[in-house]
């Protein structure tokens, strides 16, 4: 038996069409294209990836929704296809964008309910779910109909939701589209307290929010046209971007710049003049270099304005794979 | 990594199944009396019946009268019971296609630790309880209104009890049977409860004896147990004082018959469903929004 919370093999998932338009041949899409991924227990795994990217498609799968085309997926170690009900007793999921919820159920009625499909005693049931609602805020909320709740009262009652069993393996796909930015940081905020207050905890983040990736994974894989591209932790993903970490240094305008690149250290340097001033922009063997940059610039009397480190994003890292901006792949995605 | 869980299975998922129904039950319950306020719904579930069995009354007076009580009570009985099926059966399908479509429920009771048979079981009876009063109704009304031959002393209770529980055994499994094609279909799955219940009014002796219809639809009749219920709950009822739709047979072998095919009937229900959902989960279809 496997170790690992989550593990999948050459996973291959394809739907059958009808010739379309925008599909004369009817060929069957391929949503997932031999997805390999093997999650530790207690790692928060993002993956990231534009709409229509497989996102939604590996969670479905991992979830025990949708049967694989071929291939082979485990969940907590126990296979999805043929032990199912094995692998739903230790997991629970929680998608974004979506209005679910029995409108005419209050809300702690309806995580009651919840709370008896895993096979809760009511008591301990109620006193989680009070327990929960407080720390989302939506306790004075608990004997209002579902139907009653704005669009994040609702999310964050599935959070609660999803939380209530207290899972092995959570899955959280897209939780925060469509929230407004508080009641998504709320959200994230939440997510991260339950980590770490479970630890060994698993946790599948779907998003295409960069900066939540970003902020909450350990690990991040990024998925494009049902392929895993890169998968690193983001501090690796991002040295490996081409340019890596630079320097952006404004100093009095500079008569010329080819001593810069005679300092010690320093690997390129591009300089350009606005507004009466010149920025520096600096790539350097390591980030101590800068000292004799600083230094050199005092010999020369000018003063210096700013000085930043910039280090790529994620954002950076998905355009140098893919090719392009993420709001660009999934525009292309939906055409 | 696998945790250990129960030396008997087997109890786990009894356990699992029971627990599933009761909240079921309990959920159906809640979506069916809580859409309006209790006053409204009091009367909803009073006045319902009673302009259903009147309608038939009516058409007992315009177009049956030649069967004098004997027709009366198969009318009202067939009446009384029909809710049942209108409930309990459509109510199976609905429950899961209002999850998909309407509650957008379905994908997380799906995934979790239960069983979806159970669950749906638990739904439909919650909608056949809510049957319970229109079917007192109009018995009520049938036998202290109309004056339909329906005595305490000519009531078979354990003959009308048994076949009463094989009845709504029959009416869920009919259920399964409608929701697994509701699981594979998506814009129609509305319209397809209702149309398969108008169907089986026509051909299972809801209100006229199925020895009118012509042979092959009575031999299809035949095949479908509730024919045998309605039948069955007649004689329970109403002792010999009423037109028969399986009239060469004796009251025994009615309950018999009918007990054959309900076992049978739930069987190939509980195939039939587990090969549906299979089949969803193959074509991604399982929790696909369509229309609502």
């Amino acid at each position: 038996m496997s170790n690992l919370a989550i593990a999948t093999q050459d996973l291959v998932r394809t739907y059958r069409t009808r010739k379309s338009a925008g599909n004369p041949s009817g060929a069957p899409v391929v949503a997932l294209d031999g997805v390999t991924l093997d999650i530790p227990p207690g790692e928060f795994f993002g993956l990231l990836g534009p709409n229509g990217a497989g996102k939604t498609t590996f969670i479905k799968v991992l979830v025990t929704l949708l049967l694989p085309t071929s291939g082979s997926a485990r969940v907590a170690g126990f296979d999805v296809v043929g032990q199912a009900q094995q692998v739903r007793e230790r997991i629970s999921m929680v998608s974004g964008g979506e209005h679910s919820g029995y409108g005419l159920l209050t809300v702690r009625e309806q995580l009651w309910m919840f709370s008896q499909f895993y096979g809760m005693p009511t008591q301990t049931a109620l006193a989680r779910i009070d327990e929960l609602l407080r720390v989302v805020g939506l306790y004075e909320e608990r004997n209002r109909r579902v139907s009653a709740l704005s669009s994040g009262m609702r999310q964050k009652m599935n959070m609660v939701r999803g939380l209530l069993p207290d899972p092995e393996i959570l899955f959280l796909d897209e939780p925060t589209v469509g929230l407004d930015v508080e009641a998504a940081r709320d959200v994230r905020a939440y997510i991260k307290e339950w980590i770490h207050a479970t630890p060994g905890r698993t946790i599948l983040l779907t998003t295409h929010y960069m900066h939540e990736a970003e902020e909450l994974c350990d690990r991040v894989a990024i998925i494009h046209k049902g392929r895993i591209v890169a998968c690193d932790t983001p501090a690796a993903l991002r040295r490996r971007t081409a340019g890596g970490t630079y320097f952006v240094l404004t100093t009095e305008p500079l008569d010329g710049t080819a001593w810069v690149s005679q300092v010690p250290g320093v690997q390129r340097a591009d300089a350009r003049a606005s507004d009466g001033r010149t920025e520096l922009r600096l790539q350097l063997a390591d980030d101590g270099v800068i000292a004799g940059v600083v230094k050199a610039l005092a010999d020369r009397e000018r003063r210096i304005f700013s000085l930043q480190k910039i280090e790529p994003s994620l954002e950076d890292v998905f355009v140098q794979i893919v090719g392009r901006r993420l709001e660009e792949a999934d525009e292309g995605g939906r055409a | 990594m696998p945790t250990q869980r129960a030396s008997y299975p087997w109890a786990n998922t009894l356990q699992r199944g029971w627990r599933t129904l009761r909240v079921g039950y309990w959920l159906g319950w809640q979506i069916e009396s809580n859409w309006t306020d209790p006053l409204l719904f009091f009367i909803y579930s009073i006045a319902r019946p009673l302009g259903g069995v009147l309608i038939l009354v009516f058409m007992y007076h315009v177009v049956a009268r030649a069967g004098g009580t004997a027709m009366l009570g198969f009318f009202v009985v067939g009446a009384a019971c029909w809710p049942f099926v209108v409930r309990g059966m459509m109510g199976t399908a609905y429950s899961l296609i209002t999850d998909r479509e309407h509650w957008k429920t379905l994908r997380y009771v799906y995934i979790s630790p239960i069983s979806l048979r159970a669950y749906l079981v638990g739904r439909a009876l919650a909608q056949a309880t809510s049957a319970v009063a229109a079917a007192a109704v109009t018995l009520i009304f049938g036998r202290w209104v109309l004056g339909v031959p329906m005595h305490l002393a000519t009531i078979n209770a354990p003959y009308t009890a048994a076949a009463f529980a094989l009845g709504i055994a029959s009416v869920i499994a009919l259920g399964l049977l409608v929701v697994s094609a509701a699981v594979l279909i998506s814009s129609e799955a509305w319209r397809m409860p209702e149309g398969v219940g108008a169907a089986l009014y026509l051909v299972c002796g809801a209100i006229f004896p199925v020895t009118v219809l012509p042979p092959i639809l009575q031999a299809l009749s035949a095949a479908i147990p509730l024919t045998w219920w309605l039948e069955a709950m007649r004689r329970g009822l109403l002792g010999p004082a009423v037109v028969r739709s399986l009239p060469h047979l004796a009251d025994g072998q009615v309950l018999v018959g009918l007990g054959l095919l309900t076992v049978l009937w739930v069987t190939a229900a509980l195939a039939v469903f587990t090969l549906a959902e299979r089949r969803a989960r193959q074509l991604g279809i399982l929790d696909r929004e369509t229309m609502y």
